[in-house]
């Protein structure tokens, strides 16, 4: 422990340096605005920042890096609150509770715990990683196909929690969001599904396209067919912060999610996006009085805010410490290791201790950076609300545009997109729900994908996931979830009638 | 400090510029037609950022600049495992020259998977950038921590099915499982993964019994003691690990041959001059010294015999044909 | 309304039923384990199940009938963004972002608000297509499309 307190304060005393600091301030900065624009998201910007980085030493070079990263979770919510338009896909739940409060005028409080929230997840996340990074990567290293198929069960368990409405329609939307993530090629054995012979299909359906379309293009429609110039949102404030009775209903949700946030993106394939839409229906589950859940329960931003940045700080962990990367964005953290002349992997913190030191150093620096950008510009941001609609809408309509085209640079994308849009917005006239179709987009091919790997290693067929002591475990607490779900119904509030 | 790309330019033209670097310039200088080129030269990776190839296409993407004082700029068009970038560079890339490929001898199997939308031959292949084989590896605490490639090949004999193989299917690693089978008459346990670095992180975990990585992948693994390298794929062994043998070493064949080549292609239709003129800079910039150390530092040697344009599309057709051979041979494909 | 309910109960079914076919033609087992139709099938069962639940549902309870707008000439307006966005991404590789943004933006600020003047659609799109252009294309350096006038 004072081993690992002295190097840390080495790591400081390696960063805190105007140079260094200069990079984490620009990079908070990007990865907010990253996070407010509609569609590109942190992947794309680093890839292109990537060559901006090489002339720069390698510890202020990661941290800028990731400080876009975990900036970006920051951003999102952003957009989301105020116009129900998520910025980033793991920023999508927080559109639920988030843009209800700011219609009730409650926007402020909002954004305010949406950045308190993500503070206190993403600081609390890199404690544990400065402690416990070689006993958590230990465990993390030995989790293999069957425990993420597990995983992925106990989220998609989730999934049905979070169904509020009709459970036939959302059986359907979990059936579209598989079905649609199905489509391009399958890795397990190289073959194309449902290309139709066209090549810009064999690369599957893009998973930014969804989101902004599915929640952006559709709610513009949705807005506007309503009214002219869509409906307006309380600009009168009632305050600004979150009132002493927000903290309370919040404190525990940002533990809750900080914890749950922080397991998901250990994982290889958890991430950001999935640990927020866990955390959602977490919260909704564990609330005592789950009604009101979508009209504005600071419960509903809080806590997957605190998910999605607790999941960044807990995937950097396997980066760091073992050299192995956990989704796309740690992978090209990797690259960036790389091509600085700086060799990931075990050795990395015996070798380079100053890179890794420094690295988990400014990572606290970047979250304190990221509060104080956020948090003052809170009443800047509310104003945005009283650009009218008819302004609005078109630049976020291009803003949509160019950040959907910037994951692949391809025009198909943007098709995507508007496809998804007119989709979304005609499912919700019909009062289906989206979150869930987006879950299962995004778990089903990682359930898929680790099952057959699992049945493949296996030589006993599906008994390998019970030999496995933390599978067996995961499978029995989806089973037990799914048990006490058909028993005693989905929640306290159920919306209609209708089965 | 300018973190746009002019400035970028900017710092890596105040390294210190030896006479030799100005002659070589006023030689490109000499070589470049008038107005081109216009705007920044357009690298196109067909894997995502922070990838082997990626890391690649950046250094030389550096070296050019250094080289030419031109702008260019490194795009990744992803999808499809490649066939996507692969195709939109074979079939719709402009050819004013400013539209380049950093591509590798895995666009062969792409050029089959387009189904006769565009093949290999459809871009003209102007410089090779370096070549490294597989490293086949074994967790350094598992089950087959001694005895190197000859026992677990022996234990994928006597125990058929059981041993369990990284694989990533239709591509090297598949053809490699499928000739160490032949060779041994035994038979791997295919466990799929989406690629290698993946399946790297499975071994790790000793979910798998073996594994294949390229040096860059392997290697802060290799250095930690957690994987063992067991051999080679080259038809030599490499100046990485000079104690490995070759795979052909071990099963006294001489038919493993697989590793990653790569070089820079340009569609046909780029006129002469510019084509020239671009291979005439990506020769300087993949020559370069400095150049030279940091690809040694990823693992990967370039090839002194295949240092001009002509030599390199020989090569590449060499490459086509050995793969195309191979495919018929295991009947994947009709003569 | 109650025609496009059972109509659209209808698609679901019919819909599943033609996933899942082709999801058996892809093969549901493969060597080792389950093949590519596995989940497409899978994945078929939910919607068809689902749809069949829901159109029983309607059948059984009949819808609301109301107006499938909500407030009349919402029609053409989400007929008109929907055709003006459409436009821009056919626009989008001959034109370019920046071009194609500030010629269908006026539209579409036209569209909701149809009192506005001209001039005033044509500044808003100028200023909007200048300013993501300038954040994307100039401050990121996001290779994009150019138009015929270089940006």
């Amino acid at each position: 422990m004072d081993a690992t307190l002295v190097a840390l304060s080495g790591g400081f005393a390696a960063i805190l340096t105007p140079g260094t600091l200069y990079y984490i301030f620009i990079g908070s900065l990007i990865g907010t605005l990253i996070g407010v624009l509609p569609g590109i998201g942190p992947l794309a910007a680093l890839s292109l920042l990537l060559p901006a980085t090489v002339a720069l030493p390698p510890v202020a070079a990661i941290a800028m890096l990731s400080a876009i990263f975990y900036g970006s979770m920051y951003g999102g919510s952003i957009t989301s609150i105020l116009v129900n338009i998520p910025g980033e896909a793991a920023s999508v739940v927080t559109c639920l509770d988030g843009h209800a409060m700011a219609r009730q005028g409650r926007a402020g409080p909002a954004l305010g715990m949406a950045a308190l929230g993500s503070f206190i997840a993403g600081t609390l996340g890199i404690v544990v990683l400065t402690f416990f990074s070689p006993a958590l990567s230990v465990f993390a290293i030995r989790l293999g196909p069957p425990e993420y198929c597990a995983l992925m069960v106990l989220g998609l368990a989730c999934t049905i929690l979070m169904i509020e409405g009709s459970a036939f329609k959302g059986m359907i939307m979990i059936g579209l969001g598989a079905g649609f993530a199905t489509q391009g090629m399958d890795v397990v054995s190289g073959e194309f599904r449902f290309t139709f012979n066209s090549i810009d299909l064999t690369a599957g359906i893009e998973l930014i396209a969804v989101v902004i379309g599915l929640f952006g293009v559709s709610e513009i429609l949705t807005n506007v067919e309503k009214s002219e110039g869509g409906i307006a949102v309380k600009t009168k404030l009632r305050n600004l912060w979150p009132s002493a009775k927000d903290w309370a209903a919040s404190w525990a949700p940002i533990l809750r999610g900080s914890g749950l946030g922080f397991a998901v993106g250990l994982v290889p394939g958890g991430g950001p996006v999935t640990a927020s839409f866990l955390s959602y229906a977490l919260e909704r589950r564990v609330a005592r009085d789950p009604s009101g859940f979508g009209q504005g329960r600071i419960e509903g931003v809080a806590g997957p805010e605190a998910a999605n940045n607790a999941a960044v700080s807990s995937g950097m962990i396997p980066l760091l410490s073992l050299g192995i990367p956990g989704n796309a964005v740690t992978a090209l953290l990797m690259g960036a290791l790389i091509i600085n002349g700086v060799q990931p992997g075990p050795m990395l913190i015996v070798e380079n201790p100053q890179i890794f030191w420094g690295v988990v150093a400014s990572l606290y620096v970047g979250n304190v950076f990221l509060l104080i950008l956020n948090l003052p510009l809170v009443g800047l941001w509310v104003q945005l609300l009283r650009v009218p609609y008819s302004v609005l809408f078109p630049t976020i309509v291009l803003l949509a545009m160019v950040g959907t085209y910037s994951a692949n640079r391809n025009i198909f994308d943007l098709w995507v997109m508007l496809g998804f849009g007119v989709l979304g917005w005609f499912l919700r006239k019909l009062d289906y729900e989206l979150a869930p179709l987006v879950l299962a987009f995004v778990l089903a091919p990682l359930l898929e994908q680790s099952l057959r790997q699992s049945m493949v290693m296996s030589a006993d067929g599906a008994w390998i996931f019970l030999a496995r002591p933390v599978a067996a475990t995961l499978l029995g607490l989806s089973a037990i979830l799914l048990i006490f779900v058909a028993l005693k119904g989905r929640s306290a509030n159920n919306k209609g009638a209708t089965p | 400090m300018n973190l746009t790309r002019r400035g970028l330019v900017a710092a890596t033209a105040m390294l210190p510029a030896a006479a030799g670097a100005q002659d070589a310039r006023a030689r490109l200088n000499a070589l470049k037609p008038a107005g081109f080129p216009r705007e920044p030269i357009e690298m196109t990776v067909v894997y995502p950022a922070g990838g082997g190839m990626d890391i690649t296409a950046r250094v030389v993407q550096r070296f050019f600049e250094k080289a030419t004082g031109e702008r260019s700029l490194v795009n990744n068009r992803t999808g499809g495992a490649g066939l996507v970038g692969h195709t939109w560079l074979a079939t719709q890339a402009p050819a004013d020259g400013h539209a380049v490929g950093i591509v590798a001898n895995l666009i062969f199997s792409d050029a089959v998977r387009s189904q006769g939308r565009w093949s290999w031959t459809d871009l003209d292949h102007i410089a090779h950038i370096n070549a490294e084989p597989l490293n086949l590896v074994v967790n350094a605490e598992g089950p087959f921590r001694q005895g190197g490639l000859p026992a677990i090949l022996e234990a994928a004999r006597a125990r058929p099915g059981t041993i369990r193989a990284l694989n990533v299917p239709g591509g090297y690693y598949e053809y490699l499982i499928e000739q160490l089978e032949a060779a041994a008459g035994a038979r791997f346990l295919r466990v799929p993964f989406q690629g290698g670095a993946p399946g790297i992180t499975a071994l790790l975990g000793n979910n798998i019994d073996l594994g294949f990585g390229f040096f860059a992948e392997v290697r802060g693994h290799l250095a930690a003691n957690r994987l063992l390298p067991i051999a080679v794929t080259g038809r030599t062994r490499t100046v990485f690990l000079p104690d490995t043998p070759t795979v052909n070493n071990v099963t006294g064949r001489d038919d493993v041959n697989w590793g990653v080549s790569r070089w820079v292609a340009i569609p046909k239709a780029v006129p002469a001059d510019r084509k020239a003129w671009l291979a005439a800079a990506f020769h300087a910039a993949i020559n370069d010294p400095e150049a030279a150390a940091e690809f040694r530092n990823l693992g990967a040697l370039p090839d002194p015999a295949l240092n001009t344009p002509e030599a390199l599309q020989a090569d590449v057709v060499r490459m086509a044909q050995a793969e195309r051979d191979f495919l018929i041979a295991s009947g994947r494909a009709q003569r | 309304m109650s025609a496009l309910h059972i109509g659209v109960g209808l698609f679901w079914v019919l819909f599943g039923l033609a996933l899942a076919q082709q999801s058996v033609a892809l093969g549901l087992s493969g060597p080792g384990g389950p093949g590519s139709g596995l989940f497409p099938l899978l994945a078929a069962i939910l919607i068809t199940t689902g749809g069949l639940g829901v159109l029983a549902g309607d059948l059984r309870r009949g819808v609301a009938a109301g107006p499938f707008w909500a407030v009349p000439g919402a029609g053409l307006r989400i007929g008109l963004l929907i055709l003006v966005m459409a436009a821009m991404i056919l626009a989008v590789p001959y034109l370019g972002f920046a071009l194609s943004g500030a010629l269908g933006l006026p539209l579409l600020f036209r569209t909701l608000s149809p009192r506005a003047s001209w001039w005033l659609a044509l500044l808003v799109g100028l200023v909007a297509a200048t300013v993501v252009h300038l954040l994307f294309a100039v401050a990121l350096g996001t290779p994009l499309p150019r138009g015929p006038l270089g940006f």
